[in-house]
């Protein structure tokens, strides 16, 4: 138990795009937001190359708050987003999807990527001030992929589910995380 | 025992209820971002190129959507289908769908990045019939391609419908295409056993009758001429080596049955199946059993067929016609049979020729119309005769219908037209 628990903890340590660094945090009438690192970039790289082709990219935005060092989470929001970059003005753009969209174009790259860390955020309702808290920001993001397509279509054959089952998963996400902790709620700034 | 059929039907509804929210969650949980969150979706597409491969070949129903994309606002969710699509007509590893300015503001150039070849294992030669009165086929033949460059397949089977006797056996074969698919090298090998029929070993004499075969056929296919829409105009020419084990008792039962093998194929489809898509498909086969190769047996195996298909909106009309003639002493299995899933649907082959035919002569007429789904209604006319060198050809006539669906099954009732008598012969099949 002991040794696969060590193998999963390097499985971690050394899984790509991962990375820790010191956040900011701030309250926003009645929302914990967080604010990332300024040397933290993901619209860098592969993800950029694919913008710049024109694709629309998918994110999931994760914020979890603890209480006990993430041994368990105390409270969690989940939004996904979509970034895109416009050919001819060479700005980006963001969407927040979900019943309320929230959207804005004509963003650099530093405003696009901080788009999405000021459109997450954590009720503070119900969660003690002067408890220490840890908070963690996760990201994600994920190639369109044609799983629903697939499912959905009346033409699915044998040869089909070998082809589906047998080829690599295109798909495969990038990731990211950045935490911080433990800080008290009360002395967290507006 | 009540309790336990309460359980199995509580742990079916739960697997019927998580597969249905599978799928509903798959729909509204799609990863793909919709077309109004992609900035670019506001860009009119200029052109739409393929880089990466010949955009030849592809469908001509592909290549007409990807234009009729020109001069319409970019739909990053149509790209992706249309980029699968391109992936599995191309049989390559992954198309991607990049945006490139156009010539002028607003404009947009679509490009699919063709990349690599895909392996890719299938099952599509595999096969499952019954026939009643003549039993089961089934062939389970796994197949490993590489796009167009390299094909594998390897498989079992148990055959009672291509020829006179069941053959059971194991079968393999390999091409690989060069020179931009003008030429395919090749070889295929089976070894199988026969099993026969009562009414065929009553009417075989001692060494028509093998209990094994093993064969080996090298081949290459040219290809002359190839159209704009996969038509193609393809030659093959090559040699069979084949060997038997007889039946009969003597001390040499070791015979060959070595051959030349060389046909002549056409295909050629027009239109589209909104305005008629017509698909014709014709071959000429010659079989040459020659002492050349040292061969027991000798003889000329000639064989012609044509199918037209015309599909338009719902309805499908096909017309088949097969021709073949036998000269000289061939062994069982190059004779002609009918009464199978495919010639002269109806009869039984062992009332027709028990050991096979010199003679062949059969067409059909099928109309399809398409139902909810994919499932079509079908109704077909077949007729017929296959006879013995200076026998006398009687016409066989036989009626039927059923239903099939577009990726290969069916199930038809088929009734013999002869005199004073209804008998009515079940087939269904599917293939995979």
């Amino acid at each position: 138990m002991r040794q696969s628990r060590r193998t999963l903890l390097m499985a971690l340590s050394t899984a790509p795009h991962l990375r820790a660094g010191a956040i900011g945090v701030r309250r926003d009438d009645g929302v914990l937001r967080v604010l990332p690192p300024s040397d933290f970039h993901f619209l860098e790289g592969q993800t950029l190359r694919k913008l710049q082709d024109g694709a629309g990219l998918v994110f999931t935005m994760q914020l979890s708050i603890s209480n006990d060092q993430f041994r368990t989470i105390a409270r969690r929001q989940v939004e996904r987003f979509v970034v895109s970059f416009d050919l001819w003005e060479e700005k980006f753009a963001a969407v927040r999807l979900g019943l309320v969209k929230h959207q804005q174009s004509h963003l650099t790259r530093d405003a696009a990527e901080r788009f999405l860390f000021d459109h997450t955020g954590i009720a503070l309702y119900g969660l003690a001030a002067g408890e220490p808290h840890w908070i963690r920001a996760e990201l994600r993001a994920d190639e369109p992929r044609d799983s629903a397509g697939f499912l959905l279509d009346p033409s699915v054959t044998l040869s089909r589910l070998v082809e589906w089952f047998g080829r690599s998963q295109r798909g495969e996400a990038l990731r990211w995380s950045i935490d911080r902790g433990p800080f008290r709620l009360h002395e967290v700034e507006r | 025992m009540r309790s336990s059929k309460a359980f199995r039907r509580v742990v079916t509804a739960i697997f019927v209820m998580g597969f249905l929210f599978g799928v509903f969650s798959a729909r509204a949980f799609s990863w793909n971002a919709p077309d109004e969150a992609n900035v670019n979706s506001r860009y009119t597409v200029e052109s739409v190129e393929i880089t990466g491969a010949n955009a030849a070949r592809l469908s001509k129903d592909l290549r007409e959507e990807l234009q009729s994309y020109v001069g319409q606002r970019f739909s990053p969710e149509a790209f992706g289908k249309l980029s699968e699509r391109v992936r599995r007509e191309l049989k390559a590893r992954l198309v991607s769908h990049k945006l490139k300015k156009g010539s002028s503001p607003d404009n947009v150039r679509v490009v699919l990045d063709v990349m690599g070849h895909h392996v890719v294992l299938d099952t599509q030669q595999s096969r499952l019939a019954w026939y009643s009165g003549q039993g089961w086929t089934g062939e389970l033949i796994a197949g490993l391609h590489n796009g167009r460059k390299q094909h594998l397949s390897l498989g079992l089977f148990s055959d009672a419908d291509t020829f006179t006797e069941r053959s059971a056996g194991v079968k393999a074969a390999y091409r690989f295409s060069t020179l931009r698919d003008r030429i395919r090298p090749g070889f295929a090998f089976s070894t199988s056993h026969a099993q026969y029929d009562a009414r065929t070993l009553q009417a075989a004499k001692p060494n028509d009758l093998y209990r094994s075969v093993d064969s080996f056929q090298p081949t290459v296919t040219l290809i002359p001429w190839q159209g704009d829409d996969r038509e193609e105009l393809a030659v093959e020419i090559g040699m069979r080596l084949q060997r038997f084990v007889l039946e009969s008792p003597g001390p040499n039962r070791n015979v060959a049955s070595h051959a030349l093998v060389n046909s002549l194929r056409y295909r050629r489809v027009r239109g589209d199946v909104a305005g008629g898509l017509t698909t014709l498909r014709a071959s000429y086969g010659l079989t040459n059993g020659t002492g050349a190769l040292s061969s027991d047996y000798k003889f000329n195996r000639h064989e012609a067929r044509a199918d037209v298909e015309y599909r338009r909106a719902a309805s499908r009309i096909n017309a088949d016609f097969v021709a073949g003639s036998l000269n000289g002493r061939a062994p069982l299995r190059d004779r002609f049979t009918g009464g199978t899933t495919t010639i002269l649907r109806g009869w039984n082959k062992m009332e027709l020729a028990p050991l096979g035919a010199d003679k062949l002569t059969a067409t059909s007429i099928e109309y399809g119309h398409s139902l909810k789904g994919k499932f079509e209604a079908a109704a077909f006319y077949d007729a017929g005769s296959v006879w013995m060198r200076g026998g006398t050809a009687t016409l066989r006539n036989s009626v039927g219908g059923g239903f099939r669906t577009r990726d290969g099954f069916f199930m038809y009732v088929a009734f013999p037209l002869r005199d004073g008598r209804v008998e009515p012969i079940f087939m269904t099949g599917t293939t995979f």
